[in-house]
This record gives structure tokens, C-alpha cells and sequence, in this order.
């Protein structure tokens, strides 16, 4: 995907408004306002997060389109979300500490002058309750981003952890 | 790994679940001896799931699995027989596949290049002259469980060339199995597992989806407080299988015809398939749960549709899915997560079905979630002695009589009132198996306590 597009540069005005789109995005999620995340999502949201594969070195991709631990459109982000404010939402309660480190920004070009194509990295630290252990979580996100009323928002995020059993007991938390 | 001290440990576990009065010593969830112990007397004797037929449909296909402790590979050889290998070379002991899934003739290990077909066969050995012909390759091929069978396309091994039948073993889970995956001409694998590692004791998970009616209302109760819950309801239609070999399903619905929710299509399918009395079964049904002992669930639920869980809002879907609790330690096990779907089912069915699996179940699911919480919680927390001196409880349902035969062709059924005796089959076959006098599995012969 990102590929075709032509490169947008970090000297480019839409680099930098990407980028702050991101890092306003880490807060939200690493200080539990999901809410204000949800609305930096289009209405046709699609985020989604494969599972990998170990498969040969010639043989791509290395993840499977049909097995994914999020197929989320934006009824079923609101849903989640919505649980997180009961009082059942265990896996979250008392709430995990996260830091969502996000690096590695390529931003591209698309067709439509309205969109977007953003590649980034992350490292996500999760820790909860008394443990001095935590889950460290790395991998990529490709990203569409579309200019809505002015301002960018996130219509498709592909996840792609790095691991193949994944070190955490649950997904509850955001990428 | 040494087993010294296995008459003194196998009499010790003869205390650790008393079925007279329902309670469970806390020590098997967290004991590492226990542990080492279930691997040697439970995972080496009974009939472990492997792989469905689905995932390795033709000649040379593959996926690699554990059965206990040991890796294993499920392949399909030339000849279209499904065999499963140690996947360790008989050489040195490298694993000689270490790709999760693909298509292969042959296996060639990394270390010093032993060459094995897809039948199992050890084909080429580099430098043969140099061994003078101290070098059987006959006897040197892949080794293989000396037991497999194949149930509506799930693969069973069992490394027990004495073991009974996996028919005998399944019972009447056998009638249950069948109204999930010999309801149809086949189920069939969506993708590829979803695997993630908890710090969590197996058997909490197993003994759980074993038949743990009561758990949902508290731990998955956030679907009463967002409203998603009883949007179904009318008079309460359930059952519960247990079996003598620690299996254990709970069924349950409401009066009406719901079928799983499965559309007309694969109902129709359906009663070409299941006897009279399945499908009169299946009437009610919204839910279907249970283990196969020791550590395959499987699970079918048609609760989850409407907008609010992102599904399409009209009308019911249901998914089915496997799962297997491969122990990683006493403290640990590794979670095999699989959606299956009827073969013949349309595509937007299939693929409804797949996202209602997902919402709610494997490592992001909202049920699944918290399941892990409180099994992962409940492992750290008997750590301690004095946690090690309670006795934890499975007392609902103790000694209450059966009744008749709700479903009358089964003799392990009984109506589903409030109970933990599915948790107490699992135990009570756990503890047989583990104080079982007779042969190791390695042929030493135990001496009667």
C-alpha cells in the first residue's frame, strides 16, 4: 500500500499534523479518555489487528487475513468502550498503566488528496496491578487517514504484533 | 526429567480432590511437581486434540502442535493418510519443522541435513558409509503416536498403544460433538489459531468451560449493565452431559425454535444429518459448552448480534469455537484459540459468524477477557501455604439424585438445574489418572500402593 504513494517528508505541513494526530491519539489512550479517542474515528472506522504466522521465509504475509483478535467497526469500538465504564470490565479494574511509545512515522500520498497512508511503530509498556513485571507489546500499525471537516481522522488501522503467541493474558487494552 | 519420587507423589494426589465432599485442594493449580506429574500420566495416556482435517486438506500439508510438553507435527503423507510425528529428528533431537503451517514431501533438519517424507519414513541420512551399517534407518523414523483417529474431522493422537477407542474415550460427548461438527457435510478452520500465553493453571479454564453456568452473571455481568443481556427470553430449556472420562457440555436455551440460530440452509443440512432426537434438542438451543478431557473446550453461542455488538442486527448468528489449554508449567499454559464454520454455510453467514466469535471471545473478546483475569488472578493468589490450606469448593448439586432421562437415548444426561458436577467429572477423572496404578507410559511397571 504505502508504496505507491508518493513520500510525504517531515518538512511537509501534513507530516506534522499526522504526527500530533498520534500523539494526541497515545495520550488519550494512555490516560483512559477512549471517549475523545472514539471521536478521532471516521463513522466507517475499520480497525483491525491480524494474528501472525510462522511460515517460510518466501512465503508472505507472515499474518493471516482471516484470524484477527480485533475486527472493530466504530458500534463495536463504542461498545468496548462503553464496558470499560461498567463495573464488570475485570480485566480492567483496577486499569492497566500503558505507555504507548509511537515512532518511525512514514507518512504517504494517496490518489484521493484527502487521504492519507501513515506507517508507524509501536512499543506498548502494560503494566497492572502489583506486578513489577509487564508486557512489553511492539509491532506496526498501517493506518488510512481522511481529511473530515477539516480535520484528519482515522478511517483504517491495521495492527501487526511482532509475536506470534502473544506475551499477555488479554487484549483490553487500545493500539 | 526424573520422576524419584512417583509412588510418594502419586499417593499424595490421592487427597487433592474429594468427590464425597466437592473440594479441591488449592495445590494442584499451583504445585510445579503436579505439574510435571499431569504431563507424564494425563497427556501421554489420553486422547489429545491436534488439528482439524480442515487445516491440512491435501497431500503434504501441515501444521505443527504440542501434545503436553512435546512438540508434534500433524501431516498429511502422499498417500492422504493424516499422521502425527515428534517433531524432533531422531538424530539429535532438533526440531526438524519449525514452521507453524505449509505443505511439504519432505522434512530436512537444519543440524546435519536427516531427510524424512511425509509418511514418516527417515529417506536420506548424510555420510551413511560413515556409520558401517550401525545405522538402522528403518527403525529411525519420525516418531509416531501409535494412535490417531479422526472424529467429524478432529484429529485425536493418543501416545498409549493400549489405550481404549477414541470412541470409547468420548462416550456420549460423542452426540454432543456431533451437533456442532456432524451437523453439517463438515465444519471448516477460519485462518489460523489465535495463541496467546496466560499466567494461568489449565485446569481452571478447562474445569471452566467444562460447565461453569454460574460465573456469567458476575463475571461476564457487564452484558446486564449495557442491556445486551436477556434480549431472548421465555422458559429455560437446559442439560448437562458428564462423563466417567471427565468430559463434561452444558446446553441450553429457551422454548422456541432457535436452532443456534442457524439459518434455514444449514438447518435444513441439519436434519438430513443428526437423528430425530438431536434435532429436537437443538430446538431451543442458543448455547452449547463443555471440555473434552483433559484440555479441549469448545464452545457455540448465538447471543450475540445486535448493533451494539457491531454484528449486522437482524436476526440470530452463532459461532463455533475450539480451544485447547496447552500447560506451560503449573503456572502457566499457552491458549489455542480456533473459529470454525460450517463448510456449506453462505458467505455472509460465515463471515457474521466469524465476528461475533471475535467480539466476544479469543484474546480481545469481552467474555474472554475477564475469564483470564479471574483464572490468572486465582493462580498467583494459592501461592502461598496458607492459601495451600483451604480447600476450594464444587459442593453445588453434591448428591442430588438424577432423574429420569431428559434426552432418553443418554444415560449421562440429566436436566440442567444448577450444579458443579461437570467441575467434579473433571476432577474425579484427573484424579484417577494421576494415582492410576499400572503402566507408565514409558512401560515401567508401577507397583500398587
Amino acid at each position: 500500500m504505502a508504496e505507491n504513494g508518493k513520500n510525504v517528508s517531515p518538512g511537509d505541513p501534513r507530516y506534522a499534523e499526522i504526527l500530533e494526530f498520534l500523539l494526541q491519539e497515545a495520550e488519550f489512550l494512555d490516560h483512559g479518555r477512549f471517549s475523545e479517542w472514539l471521536e478521532m474515528m471516521t463513522e466507517d472506522i475499520h480497525y483491525r489487528m491480524p494474528v501472525r504466522v510462522n511460515r517460510g521465509r518466501s512465503l508472505k504475509p507472515d499474518y493471516t487475513e482471516k484470524t484477527e483478535i480485533f475486527s472493530e467497526n466504530l458500534a463495536s469500538l463504542q461498545t468496548r468502550i462503553k464496558r470499560l465504564g461498567t463495573d464488570f470490565a475485570w480485566a480492567e479494574s483496577p486499569p492497566s498503566r500503558t505507555r504507548h511509545l509511537i515512532t518511525n512515522v512514514r507518512v504517504h500520498s494517496t490518489p484521493n488528496p484527502l487521504e492519507l497512508e501513515v506507517m508507524s511503530y509501536f512499543l506498548v509498556y502494560r503494566n497492572r496491578t502489583n506486578s513489577s513485571g509487564a508486557d512489553i507489546l511492539s509491532g506496526e500499525r498501517k493506518d488510512l487517514m481522511r481529511r473530515v471537516q477539516d480535520q484528519w481522522r482515522l478511517a483504517s488501522r491495521t495492527i501487526l504484533l511482532d509475536q506470534v503467541v502473544v506475551g499477555s493474558r488479554n487484549l483490553s487494552i487500545f493500539f | 526429567m526424573k520422576y524419584k519420587s512417583v509412588k510418594k507423589v502419586v499417593g499424595s494426589h490421592a487427597d487433592l480432590f474429594r468427590a464425597q465432599e466437592g473440594v479441591v485442594n488449592p495445590r494442584i493449580f499451583t504445585d510445579p511437581e503436579t505439574n510435571r506429574l499431569e504431563m507424564e500420566r494425563i497427556f501421554t495416556r489420553t486422547w489429545l486434540y491436534v488439528a482439524h482435517e480442515s487445516e491440512i486438506p491435501n497431500p503434504g500439508d501441515f501444521v505443527t502442535r504440542t501434545m503436553g510438553d512435546d512438540p508434534v507435527v500433524v501431516w498429511r503423507g502422499q498417500d492422504g493418510k493424516v499422521r502425527v510425528f515428534l517433531n524432533v529428528c531422531r538424530h539429535r533431537g532438533r526440531r526438524v519443522c519449525s514452521e507453524d503451517m505449509g505443505k511439504a514431501a519432505h522434512f530436512k533438519c537444519p543440524y546435519h541435513g536427516w531427510t524424512y517424507g511425509n509418511n514418516g519414513e527417515l529417506i536420506s541420512v548424510p555420510f551413511f558409509e560413515g556409520y558401517q551399517g550401525q545405522l538402522d534407518k528403518d527403525l529411525l523414523g519420525l516418531y509416531e503416536t501409535p494412535q490417531l483417529e479422526i472424529f467429524h474431522g478432529l484429529i485425536f493422537a493418543n501416545w498409549d498403544a493400549k489405550a481404549e477407542s477414541l470412541g470409547d474415550y468420548l462416550g456420549e460427548a460423542r452426540w454432543v460433538l456431533d451437533l456442532l461438527f456432524g451437523r453439517t457435510e463438515g465444519m471448516e478452520v477460519v485462518g489460523a489459531p489465535m495463541r496467546w500465553e496466560a499466567d494461568a493453571n489449565w485446569k481452571l479454564a478447562a474445569a471452566n468451560f467444562a460447565g461453569d453456568g454460574t460465573h456469567i452473571f458476575t463475571t461476564h455481568g457487564f452484558r446486564g449493565a449495557l442491556g445486551l443481556a436477556d434480549k431472548l427470553k421465555g422458559e429455560r430449556v437446559s442439560y448437562r452431559l458428564t462423563t466417567n472420562r471427565g468430559h463434561a457440555s452444558a446446553l441450553s436455551g429457551f422454548k422456541g425454535n432457535y436452532c443456534m440460530g442457524l439459518p434455514e440452509d444449514l438447518q435444513a443440512e441439519m436434519r438430513s444429518n443428526l437423528t430425530d432426537e438431536q434435532c429436537k434438542v437443538m430446538e431451543p438451543l442458543l448455547i452449547i459448552v463443555g471440555n473434552i478431557f483433559p484440555n479441549l473446550s469448545f464452545l457455540s453461542s448465538a447471543q450475540h448480534t445486535s448493533e451494539e455488538w457491531g454484528g449486522s442486527g437482524s436476526g440470530l448468528v452463532s459461532f463455533v469455537t475450539l480451544r485447547q489449554w496447552q500447560p506451560k508449567g503449573a503456572g502457566k499454559m499457552e491458549v489455542w484459540s480456533w473459529c470454525l464454520v460450517d463448510k456449506n454455510a453462505s458467505p455472509k453467514w460465515k463471515e457474521d459468524s466469524r465476528e461475533s466469535y471475535l467480539r466476544v471471545f479469543g484474546m480481545g473478546g469481552m467474555f474472554e477477557q475477564d475469564d483470564m483475569e479471574n483464572w490468572a488472578d486465582i493462580t498467583d493468589a494459592l501461592q502461598g501455604p496458607i492459601a495451600n490450606r483451604l480447600w476450594l469448593q464444587y459442593k453445588m448439586g453434591l448428591g442430588r439424585p438424577h432423574k429420569g432421562r431428559p434426552i432418553p437415548s443418554l444415560k449421562d444426561v440429566r436436566d440442567g438445574a444448577l450444579s458443579e458436577d461437570s467441575e467434579r467429572a473433571f476432577y474425579s477423572y484427573w484424579q484417577k489418572l494421576m494415582t492410576r496404578t499400572g503402566h507408565d507410559s514409558n512401560g515401567r511397571k508401577r507397583k500398587k500402593r
